[in-house]
């Protein structure tokens, strides 16, 4: 067992390796199909981005009829940082644009939570004159073929460490996960099981000719019973 | 087999028993000023010479002997060792508190529980005792009775790493992993 577990973590450290060292500092002009995360699962929302060069911003709120752009607040890159603000639903967005994706965390004042994006060859037609827009053309549906579990790691056990962790990749049209990147880690010692249970999973593949698909993960690692 | 121990188990009782033994005294060439104390109490009961450190060379032997892994001949020349005129009250908890690390390393866990209730009657306040006491219980798995010592020994002196080993041991035997995944897409 201790050799098989040290053989999946060689293969999701090399998982993680072949992200870094193929990644190059993100950039974030373009479309981006996206998925918004928050504390409360009833703020999960899927939406369009649209970044230009000259710093306007557009976001379009996917899963309703009338899915339209709308324009939002001027992005603005410093550093390795971008954010921009969406006055609407009053939120803040923040990215780490060293991520494998463009994404990161976004908060009211109230609530948080975060944010990670998938890019499009090219700007959707939302006007109603294009003829109906099929969302699932941006954003393929998302069906699960095998959902792998974690080990709870044993010095986790030993301590009485509970915590969480938030993963964030993109799924291929192969049902493949890749670029996995962590938004949220209470505690190092769950970075491993959530990447191993990750890799060991699959999603139901779609048309090839469709682009990535962005996703998250919440891994909540609880223990019960009396603990020393 | 009824009772299970690992090398972090054998860890454990080394160590305590080796602090015990630095309880019991060691050869002339090492004395501490506790040693002295008791050396003083031994001269005032026998009236005669002064007692230094190896005073009781069974119970000194007997606890080298456990540091060295060999139980049954530690638990014999502490047993004989007890015999002997001149065992003051601590010494008798230390070694009493040796033989219930002994016995639980032979897994003998009702003689070894029985020694540490009697270490613990004489002096209470020997985390050492209500360690080995709670590595006893840990044993028979009853992981309550385990918690209780474990709680007591931490009181007395919580930065003893022994604890933390066996409080790690009770967490792995009580606590029940429980995973949540989600999607959020």
């Amino acid at each position: 067992m201790n050799t098989r577990r040290a053989g999946l973590a060689a293969c999701v450290g090399v998982f993680l390796l072949a992200g870094t060292f193929a990644h190059a500092r993100i950039e974030p002009v373009g479309v981006w199909s996206c998925v918004l995360y928050g504390q409360d699962r009833e703020t999960d929302e899927r939406m369009l981005l649209d970044f230009r060069p000259d710093g306007s911003t557009r976001l379009a709120r996917l899963g309703s009829q009338d899915t339209q752009w709308v324009p939002i607040s001027q992005w603005e890159s410093k550093r390795r940082q971008m954010s921009f603000h969406d006055s609407r639903s009053g939120r803040s967005f923040q990215a780490d644009l060293d991520y494998l994706s463009l994404g990161g965390v976004w908060d009211d004042s109230v609530f948080t939570g975060g944010w990670w994006c998938a890019p499009l060859d090219e700007r959707p037609d939302l006007s109603p004159s294009s003829g109906s827009f099929k969302e699932y053309t941006v954003m393929p549906p998302l069906v699960v073929d095998s959902m792998a579990s974690p080990w709870y790691p044993r010095r986790a056990i030993w301590t009485a460490t509970e915590g969480y962790a938030v993963v964030c990749f993109l799924v291929t049209p192969e049902g493949f996960v890749i670029d996995p990147q962590f938004l949220e880690l209470s505690d190092s010692l769950f970075e491993l099981p959530a990447l191993g249970a990750l890799q060991r999973s699959h999603y139901k593949r779609w048309d090839e000719s469709l682009p990535n698909r962005a996703a998250c993960r919440t891994f909540e690692f609880n223990l019960d019973g009396k603990r020393y | 087999m009824l009772y299970r121990q690992d090398a972090i188990v054998q860890t454990v009782l080394v160590i305590l028993t080796m602090l015990a033994a630095l309880a019991l005294g060691r050869p002339a060439f090492a004395q501490s000023s506790l040693d002295n104390l008791r050396a003083a109490d031994s001269q005032r009961e026998a009236g005669s010479t002064t007692v230094l450190g190896n005073d009781n060379q069974f119970l000194s032997v007997g606890s080298q002997a456990m540091l060295a892994g060999r139980w049954e001949d530690g638990i014999r020349l502490t047993l004989l060792g007890l015999e002997r005129p001149g065992v003051n009250d601590y010494m008798r908890a230390a070694a009493l508190a040796n033989l219930c690390g002994g016995y639980a390393a032979l897994e003998q866990v009702d003689l070894a529980i029985d020694y540490c209730t009697q270490s613990i009657e004489l002096n209470d306040r020997n985390w050492r005792a209500w360690s080995n006491r709670s590595y006893a219980y840990w044993l028979m798995r009853d992981y309550e009775l385990a918690g209780e010592d474990l709680e007591v020994a931490a009181s007395i002196n919580d930065r003893a790493r022994q604890l933390g080993r066996i409080r790690g041991m009770l967490n792995e035997a009580g606590l029940v992993p429980r995973i949540t995944m989600e999607d959020r897409q």
